[in-house]
């Protein structure tokens, strides 16, 4: 998780424990330096990112930092309001999905998690399959 | 003597005009009579034993004659031969020799008797009759009316050229013999008489209709034929009982008549009224029925009356003194109003054009007169129209011209005269631009000339000077009239728009604030959904996880989240507070007032002195100039860029602001750079938004975040600018603009 305010990891870090038979490792950075070296590791298979990030504008400056650091994962974009229209070119800049804070639950994260984890071992499959 | 028939038969030879010759068997002469002896020349005695052939002209005849008489046979029918006999003296003439046989008692033949007629005077009257022929035949071709002969059995004897051309398709049936109906029935058959229509019925009543007027006719008549021509056939019966038919084309007169009749029909049906009168007696001798239909006299009626009958308005020596100069051809046309009575004694006025038609003897006078009661009352309506428009154009309160191309007025109202100081007279021939200020002498003619045929017409505002000398604001629309592409006539309309500029202005500047309320107001709004929120929706989470822990016996760590609420709470008051802040500076009108500006600069500087002497800062001002703003909003403005300058200072060395202003032509120019830790230059534009956070740390940089949206606020609200140098590097530097008075 990136964000700048470490009450979010909290709260996050809290709703996840909900999710029934969800094994989820949360790490937390409060800046997109720290987040772009800590994707550098190979060991993080998805990123929550902080829409604004002081003193980055947004996430049309900071989503591409990521894979330009050559991480692959799903990139799912957090933010306490993502009606702006700006949120709409979330693809063209990398981020794989976007979600308000208030609408994390246990259920969202649960369909987060099984939709973006199922996609990536399908795709580990065919590789293997070939 | 006795008379016995030997007497007789030598009285008849002797007293026979024609020269008698007897001749044997062996073609020799055995007696001649007195006629031949006269004719002849030769004598009794000098005949008489001789052969005959040298009295042919012709060796040939004479042989031949021979070979066909000797030796003698009997016949009963005479031989006769048409020669030519030479006389004693040599001369010839032409004749014709009847040769007949005398027979023995036995009826062997003996001898014969030649009769030679002198056919001289028969060739001469043949002759003569031809060339009568050849004359009459040449005369007949040489005439262009078709003429024709039918003899008493209504037989085609003769018929010219122009017969046949005329009656071009029945030609092939005119033979010589043929009859007239033959060949009339031919043409009805193809088409020659379009006269006849186009049924059988039609066709036979034409033609029985023809025969019996060719078989008495009753003088001349008209008959079309084919192809398109008009005819007039006149038919005489001889005192031998012949048919003479003579036609001639008239289709040209045809066509000039029926032109004439229809010229006649438009005269007559025109609404116009046409009278012609006879200058010999002056009498009406037409006048077309719009003419009689107004005056309500018929034609007969209008025969008997003379012109000044009619006429009220001018008097008859007047009218008869306007009519001399037509009639001696002085003028050749003379329109004249005057007034007309009809015959119910009404009276209507007319406007009458005469013109004398006819120089002959017996001249013409024709009028054209048309009823202007209707005209009249136009022209009244009209002249009140316009004396109306007059005093409109007198009385409106706009400035009215009317000038050459070149701008010399012809016309202008009172007002614009009252405006300068002139009459309206005055102003004539002296020129628009004489009455503008100089300095838009070069605009106005650039205006005008930039008129054209395809976009005539613009407005442009300018001063005027009033004669008071107060200036005005006026916007003219100038109208350039052209024809045929050239510039002939300007027309100007002046109307007054100082006040409306003025309103104008009024309205820029409050739409100008309001627009700044607007911003302020969505950014507020925009605050609230993003900034308020987040605080708010943590607080909700953290109190939700208390609750749960609380329910689930777990309460050894509700520290944790009980202090991010304190800390948002504690967050969300200091939003609040600084929101109410900014709404009610954002909303606020400026009050400014003259005042030199190191006034305002040193009231913000000391209001920080706690903050001063924190930073061990210093300010290095040069704002000894003179500026007409709202002097609490500049010293909010100021304090709250010193602030942030102390704010982000470098704590690695002492704090330095430099503050410098200079005075432009129309604007105030204020720079302020500190030596902090600046501001990266990507924040140029956002760190003037509310509650913009230039630093995450707020334990280390604390603050609302709308210290340098405020700012721009102000600035804006004074007309003026604020932004970020982004090229400088030493710390953070801001420019603003204020004007030197506030919009």
């Amino acid at each position: 998780m990136v964000d700048d305010d470490p009450a979010e990891h909290v709260l996050l870090q809290r709703q996840m424990k909900k999710v029934d038979g969800l094994s989820v490792k949360l790490d937390y950075v409060a800046d997109i330096g720290a987040a772009v070296e800590s994707v550098g590791t190979g060991d993080v298979d998805m990123v929550f990112l902080d829409n604004r990030l002081v003193p980055n504008d947004d996430f049309r400056q900071t989503a591409p930092l990521l894979r330009q650091a050559g991480f692959v994962g799903p990139i799912g974009l957090i933010s306490s309001d993502i009606s702006d229209a700006y949120f709409n070119e979330f693809r063209e800049y990398g981020v794989d999905f976007r979600i308000g804070k208030d609408e994390i639950d246990g259920a969202a994260i649960r369909f987060i998690v099984s939709e973006y984890t199922r996609q990536q071992l399908s795709e580990a499959c065919s590789e293997d399959y070939m | 003597m006795q008379l016995s028939p030997e007497n007789l038969l030598k009285a008849l030879y002797e007293t026979m005009p024609d020269p008698v010759l007897v001749l044997d068997g062996n073609r020799t002469i055995l007696a001649v009579n007195g006629s031949a002896i006269e004719t002849l020349g030769f004598s009794a005695e000098e005949l008489i034993g001789t052969g005959p052939e040298r009295l042919y002209a012709s060796a040939v005849d004479a042989r031949e004659v021979g070979e066909d008489l000797y030796p003698l046979r009997g016949s009963s029918k005479p031989y006769r031969r048409r020669v030519d006999v030479r006389r004693k003296d040599g001369s010839i003439f032409p004749a014709e020799v009847t040769n007949s046989i005398i027979e023995s008692g036995g009826g062997q033949p003996i001898g014969l008797v030649a009769i030679i007629r002198d056919l001289s005077a028969v060739l001469q009257a043949q002759k003569q009759r031809l060339r009568a022929e050849t004359i009459l035949n040449t005369a007949l071709a040489s005439i262009s009316q078709g003429f024709a002969v039918y003899d008493g059995e209504d037989r085609l004897v003769l018929c010219n050229d122009a017969y046949r051309e005329i009656y071009s398709i029945s030609a092939p049936a005119m033979q010589v013999g043929s009859s007239f109906e033959t060949i009339i029935r031919y043409g009805l058959e193809r088409g020659q008489f379009p006269g006849a229509g186009t049924t059988a019925e039609t066709r036979a009543a034409w033609l029985e209709q023809r025969l019996a007027r060719h078989t008495n006719p009753e003088g001349p008549f008209v008959q079309k034929v084919e192809p398109g021509r008009t005819l007039q056939i006149e038919e005489r019966i001889t005192g031998d009982n012949y048919r003479v038919g003579v036609l001639t084309d008239v289709s040209a007169l045809s066509e000039i008549k029926s032109e004439a009749e229809r010229l006649g029909v438009i005269i007559e049906g025109v609404a116009q009224e046409v009278y012609l009168v006879r200058l010999s007696d002056r009498r009406f001798i037409y006048a077309n029925k719009s003419a009689r239909d107004n005056l309500q006299y018929s034609m007969d009626e209008m025969r008997q009356l003379e012109p000044q009958m009619i006429n009220v308005d001018l008097f008859p020596d007047k009218l008869a003194g306007k009519a001399a100069s037509i009639i001696s051809g002085k003028t050749k046309t003379l329109i004249a109003d005057t007034m007309l009575r009809r015959k119910d004694g009404t009276m209507y006025p007319c406007r009458v054009r005469l013109e004398l038609m006819d120089t002959g003897p017996d001249p013409v006078v024709l009028a054209f007169a048309e009823d202007i009661t209707e005209r009249l009352e136009i022209e009244r309506a009209l002249a009140r129209k316009q004396h109306e428009f007059e005093t409109l154009v007198q009385n409106l309160p706009d400035f009215i011209v009317r000038a050459r191309p070149d701008t010399t007025m012809t016309y202008t109202n009172a007002h614009y005269a009252r405006f300068v100081g002139l009459e309206p007279a005055e102003m004539i021939g002296r020129k628009f631009l004489e009455f503008i200020p100089d300095h838009f002498h070069e605009v106005l003619e650039a205006h005008l000339a930039s008129l054209s045929p395809d976009n005539p017409m613009k407005t442009s505002e300018q001063t005027m000077v009033a004669e008071s000398g107060e200036q005005l604001w006026y916007l003219w629309t100038n109208l350039m009239i052209f024809e045929d592409g050239e510039p002939v006539e300007l027309l100007s309309v002046g109307r007054d728009i100082t006040e409306t500029r003025e309103a104008r202005n009024r309205i820029a500047s409050q739409a100008r604030q309001l627009e700044l309320r607007n911003d302020a107001l969505e950014q507020f709004g925009g605050i609230v959904s993003h900034d308020l929120k987040a605080p708010l929706r943590q607080i909700r989470l953290f109190a939700d996880m208390i609750a749960e822990d609380v329910g689930a016996g777990k309460v050894d760590d509700l520290e944790t989240p009980s202090g991010y609420i304190s800390d948002r709470a504690k967050g969300l008051e200091r939003m609040i507070s600084s929101l109410f802040e900014y709404s009610q500076l954002a909303y606020q009108g400026i009050n400014p007032v003259t005042l030199r500006l190191d006034d305002p600069i040193a009231a913000a500087w000391s209001n920080l002195t706690v903050h001063v002497a924190e930073a061990d800062a210093s300010l290095f001002c040069e704002a000894d100039i003179e500026i007409e703003a709202d002097r609490n909003l500049l010293i909010q403005f100021f304090q709250n860029l010193f602030a942030n300058s102390l704010k982000y200072r470098d704590p690695s060395r002492p704090t330095e602001v430099r503050l410098r202003a200079e005075a432009g032509e129309n604007r105030i120019t204020i720079t302020l750079e500190d030596n902090g830790i600046g501001i990266d230059p990507r924040n140029a534009d956002t760190v003037f938004g509310v509650f913009q956070r230039l630093h995450p740390d707020e334990t280390l940089y604390s603050g609302s975040g709308i210290g340098l949206a405020l700012c721009r606020q102000i600035a804006e609200s004074h007309g003026g600018t604020i932004v970020l140098d982004s090229s400088y590097r030493d710390g953070a530097r801001f420019v603003a603009t204020f004007p030197t008075v506030p919009l």
